[in-house]
């Protein structure tokens, strides 16, 4: 009798194994840029959340450190154990072509966020364009500055394509908008995603620039950083900091009225929408996703698709929005 | 001044080191306007912004120098700092403790950097391996304890309040003549200068700095001599765990924010600034005054770039001769030495 149960038992399951593979469950890996921060960790908790509900394993593997060659050794690793989609968010955008063109040769189905202009992708996602993001932070911070008075742009690294775009994007809007706006001689500085070294830049720029009255920084470092260094400054009022940031980090500068707003977008539902889209590709539903296509998340039930400027089109959403002293307690991260 | 004694001073790394921080003072202080040192007061806003970037520099710099003089390496000293403070205001915020007062969390900090420095000191004293190979792997495991084991998260705005006014704490407060901003000498510099005086006491006035001297020197003959050389490393080992631990909170308290991983690369900043001190690669030479200059040089480098005019890339390019200028010294002085 123990040996027919055992024996059915056996056969179940490797029925149910073959039943596994017919159905084709992908295997999935998620790389971001750096493991251990909030924004990260948000990140993570997001993809842990798409894997349960849709009952799909999902490999989150990243460096510890902001670094290029980590994140590039991390995915060509991943590459060659075999997986079928690759999801990932680049430090390095250019130094990620070569291993997503080696894993696309292998078939391997590659979706980035942060990076639309990458080539050797099937998608890039963002959750808005770069011009749309960088106006929104310059029209925040010139309607604190009173639309008049010396700027300058920070981002974590000048390498970081996307953060880039947004300050160059956010140049232009004041250029067009704002012609009391004087952006200063340095231009740009790079905090290499420090929240000390923005405050060490704020407090030398302030010294360089004695008129300096608003920074627009881009990555979650710069706005809390650059505040503390107001803060001791006693400068809250008289100079103004923006740039992209999680609302538990910036609540108390929020509250104390050294910065107004930052940005903020869900990265966590991105990179649902980048695992949904590699989805729909590796299960045939899409050959090709197109402007209006739903993929399956608040602010991208209807995407936007875009030339990234080398003939590659790239998908976008609508989701962008203001954190300010009265929702900042919303968010719950 | 004797000649002979001014041959002797003229051989040291320091006087080189000293010739050079004051030159960059006279060049930072004439690009940037005269705002280093304003006279009669003593203090700018500039030069409070590079003696602050000193407190924590110059702290771990003091335990990087000890372990050098007795002829090792310490790589680990960031991640026990990173370690022991991420998961004391862990602790704080969960019991709800150190709301008034830091204390606490002071302690608690050294103590759990001193069992992971003891960790050190137990390898490596009883089994005698290289120090650097050790505290490598210690490094590596320590981090994945904080990361991967307890899975400690960042603490930014809900850090205990005690932390963060100590960390605001200051002993001088004023305004910039010229654009009225505040500035303010923060009470930590004080801690820089105690640690200062208490390791310049050990190294020249104990038994214990001879013995670091003696084994870096020459650890065969240092044991012949008398020295336990095995009961000074595991001192030595965990009393640096205890003071990274203590290192580590006092930045958590000047950052208002405690990083897991804010520290990770830290060693390779250090080492290098210790070497150019004039720390010998090979042991048993290395002074507080060195050290504390060529500290000096790097935080008033890293804490002038913009106002000089000089791009970000070419900070990396400065460290990168630092490093190599520092060793390059040092082992072309332990060569004359042998002859």
């Amino acid at each position: 009798m123990k040996k027919i149960i055992a024996a059915v038992l056996a056969i179940m399951m490797i029925l149910s194994l073959v039943a596994a593979v017919a159905e084709g469950t992908p295997r999935i890996a998620y790389v971001p840029k750096v493991i251990g921060q909030p924004w990260w960790d948000h990140v993570q908790q997001g993809v842990e959340q798409w894997a349960a509900d849709n009952g799909i394993d999902v490999i989150y593997k990243g460096g510890t450190t902001v670094d290029a060659a980590e994140q590039v050794q991390i995915m060509t690793d991943l590459v060659n154990q075999g997986i079928d989609i690759l999801c990932f968010s680049p430090n390095d955008p250019d130094a990620c072509e070569e291993i997503c063109k080696q894993a696309r040769e292998k078939g391997i189905i590659v979706i980035a966020t942060e990076a639309s202009g990458m080539e050797n992708v099937d998608y890039d996602i963002e959750a808005f364009d770069e011009a749309g993001l960088g106006a929104f932070l310059m029209d925040e911070l010139a309607a604190q500055m009173g639309e008049e008075g010396e700027y300058i742009t920070m981002v974590g690294s000048m390498t970081m394509e996307s953060q880039n775009n947004w300050a160059d994007a956010a140049v232009a809007r004041a250029e067009e908008a704002y012609p009391n706006l004087v952006l200063v001689d340095d231009k740009r500085v790079e905090d290499n995603s420090d929240a000390q070294e923005a405050y060490n830049l704020t407090m030398q720029l302030k010294e360089k620039y004695p008129n300096l009255k608003g920074i627009l920084g881009t990555g979650s470092f710069d706005a809390p950083g650059a505040a503390r260094a107001i803060e001791e400054m006693g400068l809250t009022g008289q100079m103004f900091a923006i740039s992209v940031a999680m609302p538990a980090e910036v609540s108390d500068y929020l509250i104390s009225g050294t910065l107004k707003s930052v940005a903020l977008w869900d990265a966590s539902v991105t990179a649902k929408v980048q695992l949904n889209c590699a989805m729909a590709l590796f299960n045939g539903q899409a050959e090709k996703i197109e402007e209006g296509t739903d993929l399956l998340e608040e602010g991208y039930h209807s995407v936007h698709i875009a030339d990234n400027g080398k003939g590659k089109d790239f998908i976008y959403g609508d989701g962008y929005l203001a954190v300010t002293v009265d929702n900042w307690e919303s968010f719950g991260f | 001044m004797n000649t002979a004694k001014l041959k002797r001073m003229t051989r040291r790394t320091e006087f080189y080191m000293l010739i050079v921080l004051i030159l960059l003072i006279a060049l930072v202080q004439v690009r940037s306007g005269g705002k280093l040192i304003a006279l009669p007061g003593v203090f700018t806003r500039l030069n409070v912004t590079v003696l602050r970037t000193m407190v924590v520099d110059g702290m771990f710099a003091m335990c990087s120098l000890v372990v050098m003089i007795s002829g090792g390496f310490d790589l680990s000293f960031p991640a026990i700092a990173a370690l022991s403070y991420s998961l004391t205001t862990t602790l704080c915020l969960n019991n709800g403790w150190c709301q008034s007062s830091p204390i606490a969390g002071l302690l608690l900090a050294m103590a759990i950097g001193w069992v992971l420095g003891m960790l050190n000191g137990w390898i490596i004293s009883n089994f005698k391996l290289n120090t650097m190979i050790v505290t490598l792997g210690t490094q590596t495991f320590f981090t994945g304890i904080s990361m991967g084991l307890l899975k400690l998260k960042e603490i930014t705005s809900t850090l205990p309040e005690g932390f963060k006014a100590f960390g605001k704490l200051y002993i001088f407060e004023s305004a910039d003549p010229a654009s009225g901003i505040r500035f303010t000498l923060s009470a930590m510099v004080l801690f820089l200068i105690a640690l200062c005086a208490i390791v310049s006491f050990i190294l020249n006035k104990t038994m214990f700095g001879r013995a670091l001297y003696a084994i870096g020197g020459n650890e065969v003959s240092a044991e012949r001599a008398g020295y336990n050389v095995k009961r000074t490393k595991f001192l030595l080992y965990s009393a640096v765990g205890a003071l990274a631990g203590f290192i580590g909170m006092i930045r958590v308290c000047m950052e208002s924010q405690s990083i897991p991983k804010a520290m990770v690369g830290k060693e390779m900043t250090i080492i290098p600034a210790v070497i150019l001190g004039g720390a010998s690669i090979y042991g048993g030479e290395g002074t507080v005054f060195g050290t504390v200059v060529a500290v000096g040089i790097i935080s008033l480098v890293s804490n002038s770039m913009l106002i000089l005019g000089i791009d970000t890339y070419w900070q990396q390019f400065f460290n990168g001769l630092v490093i190599l200028v520092g060793v390059t010294v040092s082992a072309l002085q332990a060569k004359r030495q042998k002859h």
